[in-house]
């Protein structure tokens, strides 16, 4: 349970230092409560619903959010659940952007920092920001704008291929929208055009649409009967009805009833997700708290990498004026997921390269990029086929099949075992075949982080025993003490120290009825999945601490940084105070940072 | 005692025990010579080294294999050392050999930040008596030069 309570300290004040207090409010009680409706969130938080319908449009659009259909007592209901993790990879957007710097030069970093701002992005908006930044970025020459679009367009392809930036998946369900074909009309008209005026009630498709399944119109005119029979009074009928609205809408041959919201429900034409694609809700920028404009935004196309004849319109190599300036709306968004498997891989082969040697490490590289066309297993002459044309590494072409094969049987044989041996019955070479063991590394390279933050937090001596419980499981203090070499009195010191911290765990095994100690057996163990929580727990804790240091020292002094940022002329004292407060911010920044780097190995790996 | 009956192990304690408590020093210099006898080795058995230790006559304490091998699994515990099979041997019965281990633990700023050895850990809250605003070991920590 600490665990959680740290993770939801950091993430209410991520979010609340991103996008404001009403914002905060919605995460925090999804955070609590799990997948909840509009409704729960209403009753939950006390707040309007229009207020929530907005901060779940601005968590969905930063991918903070997303939603599920439940069948509940019949009927669809859409729930809104809170990924916590995707929240507290905001803390990441500094590594993705210096990456994407790296790899695809200013424009890539232009693209990523519009792309993480905004969170979900039209085609056209993307490129004009991130040319109006690295146009201003530019060092004194103003670049002509023609270029720097071309380039930022060069740059946004190559992202899309590496597979950082993916088109935004669709909010609404297709199986949602109804087939009249007034509504489609209407429908598209307001979807595509980017219309700032609300679809009409009774035309616009419905994402919470209550479905009765597999029943037809004259039961739902009989139930109605039913229900008109008891009620006499027409008032009291009005009033029952706003109370508890009917949550069907009938569909009565053409004719379309809509469904007056009441203030407890939320409108099923005017959800956050119809909102968003209509262009009622705007993008708040980091800044807004309350005042949200309104974007032109359009409805995605469903989840899928440019192919090559809409990466040739969208290039201008085609010539389809009307084709380029749809895919010009496409929306796009960030990746986390590839971000996450480069640094992934990149440990992977890191961990190898310390493990046995730098070719070793170039083996399993080479053995990630043909994964990567989808083969499980890998063979030998391919691999060397590989290493071989990889012109980056020239000792790599020197190495022979014999030496690669004995490289291959080494890494089988380890006892991390990055590299698994497939045994094909039937085949000409059997056991030829080779493959990644991807949960063996990140294993180690979790058990490692953890092993450190014990060895570095409670001494070597703690760190020795409790890898003795790691490998031989459940011990009583008096073999631990044998196998540690450490006298009875520190051996049990330390093992209620790491107790305590909730690092190990103990087993009482009684011998008899009244658990006397004397008559009690108690076993050590460690859960390693408890450690690790318990380890993450900790450092979410950490870092909300330094966050809130860093905010506290920046508060303090905000008269000198105003005076500075002003260029106006400042005194000895807030000149030292600014130096050292960047030391403070340069300090908790990258620790803050590093901190997020062991979060990454220990929770996302 | 008589002078020439020599008492058990089990009552003395064995090669780690003097006059009845355990000797980490002992122990501990001994740990740190069988892991450079190891490190300077590419492989090395537990006979190798139990020989190893008898000839260098630094002990004057009767030491067994069994000795050598208690004291070979505390570096595998300490994760200085790794234990392989033999690969030149049969695959069932072949020997354990010994090398030094090439994965040292990661670096971890959890553990250079002052929170994680902050006895009020637990008591530390935003709102709270003890909080990262006013904390004593954040300011030490942030006074400290930027090599730090």
């Amino acid at each position: 349970m600490t665990e959680y309570c740290y993770e939801y300290q950091l993430v209410c004040d991520i979010v609340r230092e991103n996008f404001g207090e009403q914002v905060t409010e919605v995460a925090k009680f999804l955070y609590v409560a799990g997948p909840q409706s509009v409704r729960e969130i209403r009753s939950g938080t006390k707040l309007p619903v229009e207020v929530i319908r907005k901060a779940l449009c601005v968590l969905l659009q930063h991918q903070m959010v997303t939603f599920v259909e439940v069948v509940r007592g019949g009927s669809l209901v859409t729930q809104y659940k809170l990924l916590s993790n995707n929240v507290c990879l905001r803390l990441r957007f500094p590594q993705y952007v210096s990456q994407m710097n790296q790899q695809y030069g200013k424009q890539g970093e232009a693209l990523m920092e519009v792309l993480l701002e905004r969170g979900i992005v039209s085609t056209r908006q993307l490129l004009q920001e991130a040319v109006a930044r690295s146009t201003v970025d530019a060092a004194g020459s103003v670049a002509s704008e023609q270029v720097e679009y071309s380039a930022a367009k060069r740059a946004f392809k190559e992202m899309c291929a590496g597979g950082y930036v993916v088109r935004a998946e669709r909010m609404v369900h297709a199986t949602d929208v109804p087939t009249a074909s007034k509504q489609d009309t209407a429908a598209e008209l307001a979807l595509l055009g980017g219309s700032s005026e609300a679809p009409a009630a009774s035309t616009s498709p419905e994402p919470e649409k209550r479905k009765s399944k597999g029943k037809g119109k004259d039961k739902d005119k009989d139930k109605e009967h039913k229900k008109r029979k008891h009620k006499h009074d027409g008032k009291e009928k009005d009033k029952e009805k706003e109370k508890h609205p009917s949550r069907r809408r009938k569909l009565d041959e053409g004719k379309e009833v809509a469904v007056e919201p009441s203030e407890g429900l939320v409108s099923i034409n005017t959800s956050p997700e119809m909102m968003l694609l209509s262009g009622q809700l705007g993008v708040p920028d980091a800044a807004s708290t309350s005042v949200m404009p309104i974007p032109e935004t359009t409805a995605p196309p469903p989840p899928q990498l440019l192919t090559e004849t809409e990466s040739a319109a969208f290039s201008g190599t085609v010539d389809t004026t009307h084709s380029e300036a749809a895919e010009l709306e496409t929306l796009w968004r960030v990746s986390f997921q590839q971000f996450l498997v480069d640094a992934r891989k990149q440990a992977c082969i890191a961990l190898v390269s310390e493990k046995i040697d730098s070719t070793a490490g170039h083996i399993i590289r080479a053995m990630f990029e043909l994964s990567r066309n989808g083969t499980e297993s890998v063979d030998v002459n391919a691999l060397h086929h590989a290493l071989i044309s990889n012109t980056t590494t020239k000792e790599l072409s020197t190495v022979s099949l014999s030496t690669l094969q004995n490289y291959l049987e080494v890494m089988c044989k380890d006892k991390t075992q990055p590299v698994g041996r497939r045994y094909v019955p039937g085949s000409r070479d059997p056991g030829n075949l080779f493959s990644l063991n991807l949960n063996n590394m990140v294993s180690v390279l979790k058990q490692k982080m953890v092993e450190s933050v014990i060895h570095d937090k409670f001494g070597p001596r703690s760190f020795r025993i409790f890898r003795i419980l790691v490998l031989k499981k459940v011990l009583e203090s008096k073999q631990i003490c044998e196998f540690a070499m450490i006298s009875p009195t520190e051996t049990r010191e330390r093992l209620y120290q790491l107790h305590s911290a909730k690092y190990i765990h103990m087993q009482e095994v009684p011998k008899s009825a009244d658990h006397a100690p004397a008559r009690t057996m108690y076993f050590w163990t460690v859960r390693y999945d408890e450690t690790r929580r318990v380890v993450c727990g900790e450092v979410y804790k950490a870092i909300s601490n330094l966050r809130a240091r860093l905010a506290a020292e920046l508060a303090r002094a905000s008269e000198a940084i105003i005076k500075y940022t002003s260029q106006c002329p400042l005194s000895e004292l807030e000149r030292e105070q600014i130096e050292q407060l960047q030391i403070t911010q340069e300090r908790i920044e990258a620790s803050v940072i590093h901190m997020d780097d062991m979060l990454m190995r220990l929770r996302d790996f | 005692m008589v002078y020439d009956v020599e008492p058990s192990r089990e009552i003395t304690g064995g090669a780690w025990y003097n006059e009845q408590d355990l000797d980490e020093d002992f122990i501990e210099v001994l740990h740190d010579q069988c892991y450079l006898f190891i490190s300077n080795k590419s492989f090395a058995s537990a006979e190798e080294v139990y020989h190893f230790i008898k000839e260098s006559r630094v002990f004057e304490a009767d030491l067994r294999l069994e000795d050598i091998q208690t004291v070979l699994n505390t570096l595998i515990f300490d994760g200085l050392v790794e234990d392989i099979r033999d690969p030149r041997g049969p695959a069932f019965s072949a020997k354990v050999l010994y090398k030094r281990a090439r994965l040292d633990l990661p670096p971890n700023e959890f553990t250079h930040s002052p929170c994680s050895i902050c006895p009020v850990f637990e008591s530390c809250a935003p709102n709270g008596v003890v909080n990262p605003v006013v904390c004593p070991y954040l300011t030490a920590w942030n006074a400290l030069p930027p090599q730090y």
